[in-house]
Order: structure tokens, then sequence, then C-alpha cells
């Protein structure tokens, strides 16, 4: 069962978004409201997956992004933001994220395209 | 010398004696009676008559020449003689008198021969009477010649008749022409003799020349050899006594004169008539065209009798002068024939004789000359008064006119026929004082030198005059008139009055301009320094004048940049600008604008650079502070903006993003477990229930509907009804006001409250809204801690910068336990 860590400071979405993904069959392993608890929960936890809100009150998701993706392929990072792709540009592709999924659209189907991870 | 001629004198009586016992005794005398005695005539006549000559004029060659002739006529008569040696000394002498009296003819009256042909004719009578006599004498053989009786010829050479004939006939002819060519210069020179030279020569030249025509006559029988030549030399001898004779007839003549100088002293003593001087004068001298001058020793000059001036003859002319002395002083002149310098006795006696009476019109010449000076000054003074551009005007001591110029027609308006002999109508009744005043002085004997006052015209009219007033003094001192001298100097006054109203404007203008006015020269030294100047600057005039205004005033780091200005500015960039800081005495910094001309001086020379400076220091602030204001109102924009988006995205976006999600987990569970669908439906419906308030109060938060819609009391009046703390809203307003102003008095109003619910802890707020004297009027009170900033708050900030974009003011009131009080002023 692939693992997943939520990082966003809003916590109706956390709730919302741990019942959703657990109701299809992702295992939620932990929960960070800022960048700091979520790069430490990261290290801890070793999620298969990292779903990252842009928005956080420390440091944004682009740079969260990079630091967990810096020395390998493990987490696999989807970034997520109620706001559209295009409102960040090259920014996305460049940070090492996976993929970008709007909020509203956030469904199991769409980070098991992230799972399971690309074998070496 | 005298007694050389007493000598001579007795020398001459025996002479004649002699003669007399030669020819009486002669036997070859033709006729010895007559020839001795017309002889001892000749001889006594001639050396009688040249003695006297030659005492009276001892450096006139004309009484020896007599004295000669006479003895050489002795001398020739010895030929008569029966001794041979005395015979053949008159023969040799025999042609001698014929020289001697040739050149006395020629030299008479003033002893010299004076033209050429006079000496040449002297010359060649000299020569035929010596050379020529000795020529024949030495051949001549006089026994058997025609005179047998005569002696032995003792210095006969050789009997040769032809030569002796030939000898003879020369003389003969020559003595002939000799006197022919006397006879011509004696009538070349009476005809070419002036009356009193003609008086002179005449009984000697007519003398002389009956004697030349004698003579001529004797030589032609001489040369035919008939016996007329006895008859003719009789004859010539006779006419010969007539010279001497006549030469003393000439000495009565000058009797005669002596007489006529003793009829004018006596004519002058009876007196006379003046300018009849000259006339008797002119009668004793024989000379009708004397002139008498008049010594001026003033001017040192000759004057006639009618004072004009009189011009002396130059040397070598026809006419003399002679100076007349009395006492040793000059006294006249005679400007008289030159020929009477001959008579200078005549002219001594004459003038003597007349010194009184010349005296006497010597000071009448004197005084009609000072008359014709007086009488030529008062012409010129007379020319100078008409043609003078100043009026002038005489009056007597009772202020009568006496003298009215053209120049016073002019200025007055009178005409000098109008006003002389009438009273002074020119002095207006103001003045009347000030020229009694002045009157009374001119009567004192003072010179009025200068005063300006005013003058009353024909017309009435008063004319501005610069007048100078004297007394006038006749001859003894006694003060007679009073003269004045105006000149018109309406112009002149108005001129000034105009220039000392322009400087004053001026003057004026650049002490009360609201402006900085200097000017400096080209070494930047202060020359002007207005009001204002010394306002802004906290120094005077007095202190800057004449100081570098640059050193003084202009902040060093500038001064290079000013000074580079005000080198373009001498270099003709005028008038031109350039801004630049002043620090004043007390170390402000100033903003100034300066304006910059060049004024130069009447030969275009750079004179001086006028300044005039803006202090624009607040303008710059208030353009400062409305740049910031302006950043501020879109940076306001951009936080609220931001703000909105934040709360969009945080609020409503979130609640809907997990409504979404929570729609979608329901759908999935909602046959598999209905309860915890329906679970999950309840809680989407509250959480849709709170993004629907949430986007309310973000669209209310944007601009209030209410306030569109029903205008700024109900707008306010739903803030009042939101807000936490009870509110007291005071309302007075007509009709709605401009939208903008609604606008900015809502945001006050709510801005405030907001404020109130956050920080005052107030009880109660106060809320009035009006309109006063063109302005909306907004007011928030609370009763609150008060301690609020406007220039802390951004809130604040944002409020005054909203009103103050209307033209409108925001004031903050809140002291520290005082509450606080929000006013603001918009211009409707």
């Amino acid at each position: 069962v692939p693992t997943v860590l939520i990082v966003d400071d809003h916590p109706t979405f956390r709730a919302t978004a741990r019942a959703l993904l657990e109701s299809e069959g992702f295992e939620v392993v932990g929960e960070a409201a800022d960048g700091a608890t979520a790069l430490e929960a990261a290290l801890a936890l070793d999620p298969d997956i990292v779903l990252l809100d842009v928005q956080l009150p420390d440091m944004d998701g682009f740079t969260i992004a990079s630091k967990l993706t810096l020395n390998g392929v493990r987490p696999a990072v989807a970034l997520t933001s109620s706001r559209d792709r295009a409102d960040f540009g090259p920014l996305v592709g460049q940070c090492g994220a996976r993929a970008f999924i709007p909020k509203a659209e956030l469904s199991g189907a769409a980070l098991s395209v992230l799972f399971p991870p690309p074998r070496p | 010398m005298t007694a050389v001629r007493v000598l001579l004198g007795l020398a001459g009586l025996a002479a004649g004696i002699a003669l007399v016992a030669v020819t009486i005794h002669s036997d070859h005398a033709d006729t010895p009676v007559a020839q001795a005695v017309l002889g001892l005539l000749i001889v006594w006549s001639f050396v009688g008559c040249g003695l006297l000559g030659w005492a009276r004029r001892p450096d006139n060659r004309v009484g020896p020449l007599m004295v000669a002739v006479g003895f050489s006529w002795f001398l020739s008569s010895l030929q008569l003689a029966n001794d041979p040696t005395a015979y053949t000394i008159g023969l040799l002498c025999s042609l001698l008198p014929l020289g001697f009296l040739v050149h006395l003819v020629l030299a008479f009256p003033d002893g010299r021969l004076g033209s050429l042909d006079a000496r040449i004719v002297a010359s060649i009578a000299y020569l035929t009477s010596t050379v020529g006599m000795l020529g024949a004498a030495l051949f001549l053989y006089p026994e058997g010649n025609g005179c047998p009786d005569c002696p032995t010829n003792q210095v006969l050479v050789t009997r040769n008749d032809s030569v002796a004939d030939a000898f003879t006939l020369i003389d003969n002819v020559l003595g002939g022409l000799v006197a022919l060519a006397t006879l011509a210069i004696l009538v070349r020179r009476w005809r070419h003799a002036t009356a009193p030279q003609r008086r002179i020569i005449a009984p000697v030249l007519w003398a002389a020349v009956f004697a030349g025509l004698a003579a001529m006559a004797l030589f032609a029988s001489a040369i035919t050899g008939g016996s007329e030549v006895v008859a003719a030399r009789l004859v010539t001898f006779a006419v010969l006594v007539c010279i001497p004779i006549a030469f003393l007839v000439g000495l009565l003549r000058l009797r005669l004169t002596h007489l006529r100088v003793i009829r004018l002293v006596v004519e002058l003593n009876r007196g006379q008539a003046p300018g009849r001087l000259r006339e008797a004068l002119a009668r004793a001298l024989g000379d009708p065209d004397l002139m008498l001058g008049y010594w001026l020793p003033e001017s040192q000059t000759f004057v006639d009798i009618a004072g004009q001036r009189l011009q002396l003859p130059s040397p070598g002319s026809v006419r003399a002068s002679t100076v007349v002395e009395r006492d040793g002083h000059r006294v006249a002149v005679l400007v008289h024939d030159a020929s009477l310098g001959e008579q200078r006795e005549l002219l001594e006696a004459v003038g003597a004789a007349a010194g009184l009476a010349l005296e006497n019109e010597r000071l009448q010449a004197e005084l009609r000359a000072k008359l014709e000076d007086l009488r030529a000054s008062e012409e010129r003074l007379r020319a100078l008064i008409d043609a003078s551009p100043l009026a002038i005007v005489e009056t007597d001591l009772e202020g009568v006119v006496q003298l009215w110029n053209p120049a016073a027609d002019d200025l007055y308006g009178w005409r000098s026929e109008e006003v002389i002999g009438k009273p002074l109508t020119i002095v207006p009744e103001e003045a009347k004082d000030a020229r009694a005043e002045a009157v009374r002085r001119l009567m004192a004997g003072e010179i009025i030198p200068g005063v300006e006052t005013k003058q009353l015209r024909k017309d009435g009219s008063r004319v501005e005059v610069a007048l100078a007033a004297a007394p006038v003094r006749d001859s003894s001192g006694a003060l007679v008139a009073r003269m004045a001298i105006s000149a018109d100097i309406s112009t002149r006054k108005r001129a000034e009055e105009e220039l000392r109203r322009e400087r004053d404007f001026v003057s004026a203008l650049v002490d009360m301009a609201p402006v900085l006015v200097v000017a400096f020269d080209s070494n930047d030294r202060l020359l002007r320094f207005n009001r204002e100047c010394e306002r802004l600057t906290g120094f005077t005039l007095e202190e800057v004048r004449g100081q570098d205004f640059l050193q003084l005033f202009v902040p060093e780091d500038e001064q290079e940049r000013v000074a580079e200005a005000l080198a373009r500015v001498w270099d003709g960039d005028s008038p031109s600008t350039n801004e630049n800081h002043w620090v004043t005495r007390d170390g402000r910094k100033r903003v100034i604008l300066w304006s910059n001309a060049v004024l130069r001086d009447a030969e275009g020379e750079l004179d001086y650079i006028v300044s005039v400076g803006l202090d624009i220091t607040e303008r710059k602030q208030a353009e400062e502070e409305i740049r910031a204001s302006r950043a501020r109102i879109v940076e306001a924009g951009d936080a609220e903006r931001r703000r909105l988006e934040r709360n969009l995205h945080d609020g409503a976006q979130q609640r809907l993003v997990a409504l979404a999600l929570a729609l979608r987990m329901a759908l999935a569970q909602i046959h598999s477990k209905p309860e915890a669908a329906t679970e999950i439906l309840t809680a989407a419906s509250e959480e849709l229930a709170h993004a629907v308030t949430e986007l309310r109060e973000l669209a209310r938060g944007i601009h209030p509907a209410v306030l569109t819609d029903r205008g700024l009391g109900a707008a306010l009046e739903a803030l009042a009804g939101r807000a936490p703390t009870p509110v007291d809203l005071r309302i007075r307003l007509d009709e709605r006001l401009p939208a903008p102003i609604e606008a900015a008095a809502y945001y006050v109003v709510s801005e405030s409250l907001a404020n109130v619910a956050k920080y005052a802890s107030a009880s109660s707020v106060t809320v009035t809204i009006g309109r006063e004297d063109g302005l909306a009027l907004v007011e928030v009170i609370d009763d609150g801690v008060g301690g609020a900033d406007a220039t802390l708050g951004s809130g604040l900030r944002g409020l005054a910068d909203r009103v103050e974009a209307l033209d409108g003011r925001l004031d903050v009131e809140s002291a520290p336990g005082k509450g606080t009080r929000i006013s603001a002023a918009i211009p409707v």
C-alpha cells in the first residue's frame, strides 16, 4: 500500500484529503502544516508520496520539493494547489515534483499515476 | 667845425677880392668889369650861402658843395690872370665849377645823389671838368689860338691845335649833355615831387633849370665859336648867381614856416573847435593830408579823433610819422608827408606848439574811444540779453519793469511792450511773501544765486522756474534796479518728479514683492538685497552689501555650478533661470528658483545682474508629498487586492475545494456506506453556508452595495448596525454628495469604527456627517483610550491619502486617555 505524507496549512483540506485518499486505498502516514515540519516528517516517515501544497506559511512548495528530491528518487512529490498550474509557469517542472494536481481534482486515480514508482 | 667854417668864410672873402683884382687887371678878359662883378657875386654868394647851410645842416653835403662851387669858381677865374702860373691853374680848373654845380643841383636838397642816373651824370661832369680839361690843357697854345694876349700855358706838352680843339669840343659837348641830362633829371624830380617837396626844391630847382639852359647855350656857343659866347657866359654867370639866392629864398621860406608855427600857436591859444586842430596843423605844416593820432596808454595804440584805431605808415612809404611827446609822455603822432622829415625843426616846433592842444584832443579821443568801447560793450550786452534763452527782467526800485527780453516773452506770455514801464505781473499770490523777502535781500545788496519758485504767466498758469537775481548799481554804487534771470524748469521738474515716482514705485515693488530680488556686480558683490531677502536669510542689506553672495548664501557644493550659470548670464544668456539652495543665517536650506538678467549701462558695458528668486522649498515639499501620496494610494490599492486574493484563497476557495472533495467522497460512498455519505453531505452543507457568508463579507469589503444604491446615510446605518460598539449616528445632509466624496466619507467612518473596535476599548462612538461652507465634514469621536497616530497606522495614512486626493484634509486628535477624534473636510 503506497504511503502518503500530506503537507498543507489548511486543516480542512488535510482532513478531507486524508479521508479521500484512505477511502481509495492509500495509507496516509503523516500530515504537516508547514515546510519545516514537512521536511522533518518526510525524513522520519519516508513516504512513497508527498502531497505538497504550493503555498505554505514558512516556505513555498517548490523549495520543499527541491529539497525532498535532491538526492534520490524517493519520495515522489505531487504538488497541489487551489490555483491553476498555469499560474506558476515553469516552476512546477523545475522543482523535481512528479505531478501537479489541482486541489479540486484530487483523487486516488490522480495519485496512482505516481505509484508504483518506476523500478530502477 | 665852426672854426673851419670861419676860416673858409674869411678865405671866401679874400678869394672874392682876389678874383676882382685878377679880373680887373686881366689883359685878356672880354668884359673885365662885368666878369669881376658877377665872379665876385658868385664866389661870395656860393661860399656865404654854403657856409650858412653847412652850419644849419652839418650832416648835409649841400653846404660844403656850395662852398666848393664858390672856391672852384675863384680857381677857374684865375685863367684871366696875367701871371702864367695863375693862368695855367685857372686853365686847368676852368671847368671845375661844372662838376661841383652838377653834383650840388642833383644832390639838392638832402645832399645825396640818390638815383643811378644822377650818379652817372655827376661822374661824367667831374670827369669832363678834370680829365677832359687836363687833356685839352696839355695841348692848348692859347697865344696862337684866338687869345694872343694870354700868358704861356705852363703845362703845354706840345702845341697841337687839332688835339686841343678836339678835347675842347669833347668837353663842350659833354658839358652841354651833362647840362641837358641834369635838366631832365630835375624835371622828372619835379613831376614826382609831393606838394611839400616841391615847395622846398622849387627855388633852387628853377634857378638850376635856368642855369642849365644858360650853360647849354654857353657850351653850344663855345662849340660854334661865335661871338655870342661872351654874352652867353655873362648870362650863365648871372643865372648862376640865382642858385645861392634861391637857396637863401629857401631859408627864408623856412623862416616863413616858423612864422606859420607862430601863427599856429596864436590860433591854438585862441581856442579851437574840436577836430579843427588837424586843419590848423595841416596848414602849419603845409600838408593837407596830415593825419593826427592820439595815444591811448591803456591799449598802447594811436586812435584818430573819432576814437578809431590809427594805422601808422611803414618805413619807406610816402607817409611818415612823427611822435609828439609832452613832459616825457607820448601824446600824439603826426602822420605826414615823408619829405617833412627834412624839416624836423618845423615838425618839432609844430608838435611842441600843439602839444597842449594835442593833449586835450588826446583826452577827448581817449574819452571817445572809451565811449566807443562802452557802446560796443553795451551792444554786445544787448545782443546777449536778446539772444539769451533765459528770461531776463529788470525792474526799478518801485518794481516797474525796465527791461524784458524775448525769452521773457516766451516764458511768461507777456510781450515786452505790454509790461515795460508797468509793475511786475509775474509774481503769483502764493509767492508774494517769498518775493518780498527776496526783494529785501536784494535791497540789502545781496545776490540771490538761485532759487526754484513758481511764477505767473499771462494766461494765469504757473510756471516752475529757477531764478537768480542781483541788485543793479549805478557808478556811485547806489542801488538803482533789480535784475532777475529765470529758466523754465517745468519740464525738468516733471521729469524729476516722474523719475522719483518711478523710483519709489520700483523700490516699493522690489521691497513689497514676495520674491527675492538681488543685484550683484561681476565680482558677485551684492548691490541690492530686498526685504524678502532680509526676511528669508535673516541678514540685513547693511550686513551683506558689497559681500560675495556666493560665499555667503550658496552651499559650498553648489557654488561652482552657480558660478558657471552666472558666467553664462554675463556672456549674454540673459534672461535665464537656475535653481539652487540658499543657506539662511540660522542654517536652514531653502530651494530658490532664480531668474537672472544682465542690466547694462548707457555705454553697453556690463553693469550688474539682477536676479529675482522664488522660494520654492514648500512647493518642492508639496510635490514630494504628492508623489509619496500617489505611491501610497497605488500601494494601498495593491495591498487591498492582495488582501482580497488572500481572503478568497484562504476562505471561500478552500471551503469550496473541500466541498468538491467531500461531494466526490459522498458520491463514492452513497450506496456502499449511506450513513457515512449522509454525514459527509451534512458537513458539506455547513461548509457551503460558511463559504456563502465569507463571500458576502468579502463583497461588502470591496464596495458596499448599499452605498451605491441607497446613499451614505443608509450605508452608515448598516455599518453602525454591524459595529460591536454602540454608534450615535448624526447625518445632516439634504442631498446626496458626489460619489467619490460619499465613498471617502464611508471609508473614513468604516475604518474609524474598525479601529475603535480593534484598539479603542470605547464605550460609545459618535459619527457626524454634515455639509458646511462648501465642505463635506465627517467626524468620528470615541471615548476610548486614544493614542492613535495618523503617521503610524497604515489605515489612517491610507484614509488621509484618500481624502487628500480629493483636496480634502484629515485630522486626527488622539491624546492618550482622551479618546480619539477623527475628522475629515472635503471640498464639494
